[in-house]
């Protein structure tokens, strides 16, 4: 399989590439833009930007690796990364953690074999006021009850299902 | 620029040091040695291995010597309580996820881990059998290079080498905290000429080295200093071995040459030392074939038939082509023979350009096109011909006609370009010498061979690119019969009347640092470890 | 309930307060004309440094002096960070900011940038928030369609270029000079100091680091002069601050409070005490880097840089967390424990193996399986990591250990005691 991605992400890594004093700088931004576009970066990716950059795979590999929000392999339609630090663990998220375990059926770090949903932990997301709180893809769900994460769930594999994966 | 001096107080001793050097440095300078992994003199300064942590007083928290620099009137103290505490500290935080397996680690020896375990270990274990972070073992990264994550430190020498120094890139770190892990991507072999660099700078035995691994206990070998002989850039190398056996080339810092550097090609080059197939007699023709035969017999056909030619045709019906793979010493008694022994100039050195390549780069870092130690050498004992006299081609082309009888060989020149005049030249020849390392091809048209020892069995000089005059040493005896080549024309020029006393390489060196206006006022011990240019 | 001063929430009331519109509307973008056209850079770093301003990020740092240090005489490009990297747990007043008040931290970047000759600016924002990315991008077109950003601004011959950086997920890249290497497309790893980034900062150039709430404050501080800003709260931590608070507390969010207040002003009369009548049981009062303090000590905490200096703890990044008596401390512990450990960038030896150790010895104590000799060892390890690395955050993940350990040491035996937690439904898991 070869790489391809769309022109419109052509374009915006195009754009990053011009855009800082030194062009090392655009890694982060490219990252994110193939990341957008294929839910990771997988090793075509990190070849394709290495070539991109002039660097070798594994200086890109480096850098990709140690930031935990970009994945390496694609995950669920949905990545629910529930937040586990101080303030929501005083607001007691893990009967939100075992609820959501419950409702999708997988462990920490897994997918459901639909792969409509990929269930992790996170560290602080800043969200410390309205905790229980999860963020879904990019979203943040506030203030969490068992019965907010059994509404939402369901809408989402609705969603999954009328929309397909 | 000026260097300003600064005065500094390490553990009570009062230095004066240069302005802007670290402490770690001004330090070493002063053989007051801070224990560290990470520090490392020819890499950027990265500073996370925390063990070279000293106290400076006036310095709220301990500062690493590695990256603070020096200035005036700093008290700094490398051994007291305080800093103690710290090593032993950064020692059990590194071990608490080692796997601690010495008795299979290559490295055991020659292992950062270990030597400081020693000092600067905290000797009451409190590191419980509770679970280590654990990494991934024996790695296969290519011709060179086994890897352990396990073992690793991540003290980012070898990635800083693979970025700084030859720019590739392919040592990494991945993930974080005590998840980092050291690798290239997807353990995609390292394919790179200056790659078992490091595996010498791996503090740990992480990075081991393909070739050595399990051959040696480390403290079982001998090291020689001595010069690599693969091309003109002479880096500084030791030579491990034990019982006449090389095992490994290790590059010997130099901060001139080599830094701590060498190429991959010069590191594999030992087998040669080693080889099945080095000459260890003198051999003679017979008919076809060639024959071992002893010195005495092969010497003595050597003065009757060269004194044969020089009787009936005269000296200039013999001609010399020198090797500038042999040491100073060996060029400038082959010089002696030629002009004193056989009487002629007719002389040159160079059978493929050397002279031309001797300071073309191959590569950006080290490698030089010349293949040779001693070209320049070679060029500053004037082994050219002089006033439009006769080079290699010019010799050969001679020989070929039947105007020279007589051909004195250094080292075989089967390189020699124009194979149809080298082979032609050679059948045409009445008599041919020749002094060669190892059994080959280039053999074949010699009616004497004498077996030459390699460098490693002699002690010399070699002028490397820019005229750096810098000494090898003999590691062990020369293999077999062979000896120096200074040594075989040291007896010829006796045979031939000269009257020499040379009974080391040594005394060799004395007398061309006499007689050579480029050598003039060298001394060895001037020339030390580290080299000494000629002066123009 | 006594009334504060409204530097930076004043009007949050207005659902469409993220707009150039309302923020120009409520006085907004008025401090940056009056810098451009009136001031010179040396002037408004005299205004900052009289104002008394100490950065908001954790440290405290006054900020017209870390503006004084830039290195004005290099002949290189000269350049500003807004820390958005917004990561210390129980901390959420800068994604505040950045939703709902994004043009004065605009306008504060627009006006420091001009004090220090820099033309192009970056917002380093952690790639999880996203509604602050895509907020403070659309403000940034915003200011550039009004000619506050861009070429030659308000006709004053100024240049200004703001590009909004986003991180993905590294804690470490909210320390200043971790978040350089970041933008420069590195791991994430804190840079060895000498030089600092005033002298040698992104790229190797001359650089300026400051946090969001610092950065919209500077508006303010021009606008009604630094005397004015300087008599708000104590002499030595003038002005307001936000304040975060979670936890066991009726009410959290971000309030802004005058600083000096007392700390259980913020607790009682804002967040209307605690929830469910629980008992408080300690508070950290500015993220959990800083030392935990007990009851008692909540009762005497005064709200600024000094007196919780005096106190024992610091001031921190204000995310103040409480615990109420249903919390577990020996669970707590781990809980931030293992978040150092997660987010240790793994390149100094005492940090990466001490924070990993950390985790392993306090497992057993959640587990009842907990050692009284592991309490004192983990004490050590603490001990040994902290002040000999590259960054704080060896040190900030000492703090809770040995605050929490030292303040809470019962409950830890108990624990040993018990097998366990035993009072604390929450451990039950």
């Amino acid at each position: 399989m070869s790489f391809e991605l769309s022109e419109k992400a052509k374009k915006e890594i195009e754009r990053e590439l011009g855009r800082y004093p030194v062009k090392d700088s655009a890694l982060l931004p490219v990252f994110w833009i193939v990341h957008n576009e294929r839910g990771c970066v997988d090793d075509e990716a990190v070849e394709y930007i290495a070539g991109l950059f002039d660097f070798s795979a594994a200086k890109v590999l480096g850098v990709l690796s140690f930031y935990w929000m970009l994945r390496r392999k694609s995950a669920g339609k949905y990545v629910i990364s529930l937040c586990k630090n101080i303030s929501c663990y005083l607001r007691e998220y893990e009967n939100i953690l075992t609820h959501l375990q419950d409702l999708l059926k997988v462990q920490v770090g897994e997918t459901t074999k639909d792969g409509v949903f990929t269930l992790q932990l996170a560290e602080c997301l800043g969200s410390c006021g309205t905790a229980p709180m999860m963020m879904v893809n990019n979203r943040y769900y506030e203030d969490l009850t068992r019965e907010r994460v059994t509404e939402l769930v369901e809408g989402w594999r609705k969603e999954a299902m009328t929309n397909g994966k | 620029m000026k260097t300003y001096m600064v005065k500094i107080t390490i553990d009570g001793k009062e230095l004066e040091v240069p302005e802007g050097t670290v402490i770690i440095q001004a330090a070493l300078e002063n053989d007051i040695h801070i224990p560290h992994y990470c520090y490392h003199p020819d890499l950027s300064i990265d500073g996370n291995c925390r063990m070279c942590l000293v106290e400076v007083e006036g310095m709220p928290k301990l500062p690493i010597a590695c990256a603070t620099p020096v200035a005036d009137g700093m008290v700094v103290h490398t051994k007291n309580e305080n800093v103690t505490k710290a090593q032993e500290s950064v020692m059990e935080f590194l071990l608490i996820n080692h796997p601690i397996d010495c008795p299979i680690c290559d490295q055991a020896g020659e292992c950062g881990l270990q030597d400081y375990y020693m000092n600067h270990g905290l000797h009451n274990s409190r590191i419980g059998l509770r679970e280590k972070v654990l990494k991934r073992k024996v790695i296969d990264l290519g011709e060179m290079i086994v890897l352990d994550t396990e073992r690793c430190i991540l003290c980012s020498r070898c990635i800083r080498f693979f970025d700084e120094v030859t720019h590739t890139g392919e040592l990494q770190f991945y993930k974080r905290g005590d998840r980092t892990e050291i690798g290239t991507y997807k353990d995609q072999p390292i394919d790179n000429s200056y790659s078992g660099n490091v595996v010498d700078i791996c503090p740990v035995g992480a990075l081991t080295s393909k070739d050595f691994r399990f051959k040696q206990r480390v403290w079982f070998l001998k090291g020689t200093k001595s010069v690599c002989p693969t091309c003109s850039t002479g880096c500084n190398i030791r030579i491990d071995h034990t019982k006449g056996v090389v095992f490994r080339l290790v590059p010997r810092r130099n901060p001139e040459v080599n830094k701590s550097w060498m190429c991959d090609k010069g590191r594999m080059a030992y087998p040669l030392i080693n080889g099945e197939n080095r000459l260890k007699y003198p051999m003679i023709r017979n008919g076809e074939n060639l024959e071992p035969s002893p010195w005495e017999e092969a010497l003595d056909r050597v003065v009757k038939e060269l004194k044969k030619i020089k009787e009936e045709s005269g000296p200039e019906a013999i001609a010399g082509i020198a090797s500038p793979q042999g040491t100073n010493e060996d060029l400038f008694l082959f010089k002696k023979w030629i002009r004193e022994g056989i009487g002629t100039s007719l002389m040159d050195f160079r059978v493929n350009d050397e002279d031309k390549k001797v300071r073309e780069m191959e590569d950006s870092i080290l490698r030089r096109k010349d293949e040779n130690p001693n070209t320049r050498g070679a060029l500053a004992l004037d082994l050219v011909p002089k006033n439009g006299g006769l080079d290699t081609k010019g010799i050969l082309t001679a020989v070929k006609e039947g105007k020279i009888k007589g051909l004195y060989l250094q080292r075989p020149i089967d390189h020699f370009p124009d194979k149809t005049l080298l082979k032609e030249a050679l059948e045409k020849a009445e008599f041919v010498v020749m002094h060669a390392t190892h059994n080959g091809e280039g053999m074949r048209a010699a009616h004497v061979v004498l077996p030459s020892c390699t460098y490693a069995e002699k002690d010399g000089t070699f002028t490397n690119y820019e005229d750096r005059v810098q000494q090898i040493h003999r590691a062990f005896p020369p293999i077999g019969e062979s000896r120096p080549d200074w040594e075989i024309f040291r007896d010829l020029l006796v045979h031939f009347g000269v009257s020499l006393s040379f009974p080391t390489a040594q005394d060799v060196f004395l007398q061309l640092s006499k007689e050579e206006r480029a050598f003039q006022g060298m001394t060895l011990k001037g020339i030390g470890d580290l080299g000494r240019r000629i002066s123009s | 309930m006594r009334e504060h001063k409204k530097i930076l929430t004043a009007n949050l009331d207005d659902p469409e307060s993220h707009t150039l519109k309302s923020y120009e509307a409520h006085g907004g973008y008025k401090a940056f004309q009056k810098a451009l056209k009136e001031m010179t850079p040396e002037e408004i770093i005299e205004e900052m440094k009289k104002s008394g301003l100490r950065g908001r990020g954790g440290a405290g740092f006054p900020t017209g002096l870390k503006w004084s240090f830039m290195d004005k005489k290099s002949p290189k490009p000269k350049y500003l960070v807004n820390n958005s990297d917004e990561s210390e747990p129980g901390t959420f007043k800068d994604r505040l900011l950045m939703e709902r008040n994004t043009h004065q931290m605009l306008e504060g970047m627009i006006i420091a940038a001009y004090a220090l000759d820099v033309h192009l600016a970056f917002v380093y924002i952690r790639g999880e928030y996203t509604s602050c990315i895509e907020n403070t991008e659309r403000a940034v077109e915003e200011a550039k369609e009004k000619g506050y950003l861009g070429k030659n601004i308000l006709g004053t011959g100024f240049d200004l270029e703001i590009i909004v950086y986003k991180g993905a997920g590294a804690y470490i890249c909210g320390d200043e000079t971790g978040m350089l290497s970041s933008l420069e497309g590195k791991r994430g790893y804190p840079k060895v100091k000498p030089p600092f980034p005033a002298i040698q900062g992104l790229f190797g150039c001359p650089t300026v680091v400051n946090n969001t709430e610092t950065l919209a404050t500077v508006p303010w501080i021009l606008q009604n002069g630094s005397d004015t800003y300087a008599k708000i709260g104590p002499e030595k931590s003038p002005g307001t601050r936000l304040f975060c608070v979670s936890g066991h507390v009726k009410k959290p969010g971000v309030y802004e409070l005058e600083m000096g207040s007392p700390l259980m002003e913020l607790i009682n009369d804002h967040c209307g005490g605690m929830q469910n009548g629980s008992r408080l049981k300690g508070i950290i009062p500015g993220g959990p880097s800083v030392p935990i303090l007990t009851a008692e000590e909540c009762d005497k905490a005064i709200l600024d840089f000094d007196s919780m200096k005096e106190i024992g703890s610091h001031l921190g990044s204000g995310g103040v967390i409480v615990f109420g008596e249903e919390a577990c401390m020996v669970r707590s512990l781990l809980v931030l424990t293992e978040f150092f450990a997660d987010e240790s960038c793994g390149q100094c030896t005492p940090c990466r193996e001490g924070t990993g150790w950390a985790v392993k010895l306090l497992h057993p104590f959640v587990e009842g399986k907990g050692e009284l000799p592991d309490l004192d060892l983990l004490m050590d390890v603490a001990d040994r990591m902290k002040f000999r690395t590259v960054c704080t955050l060896a040190d900030a993940a000492a703090s809770p250990i040995e605050s929490f350990i030292i303040k809470y040491r019962k409950e830890f035996e108990d624990h040993i005691a018990n097998g366990g937690c035993a009072s604390h439904s929450q451990t039950q898991n």
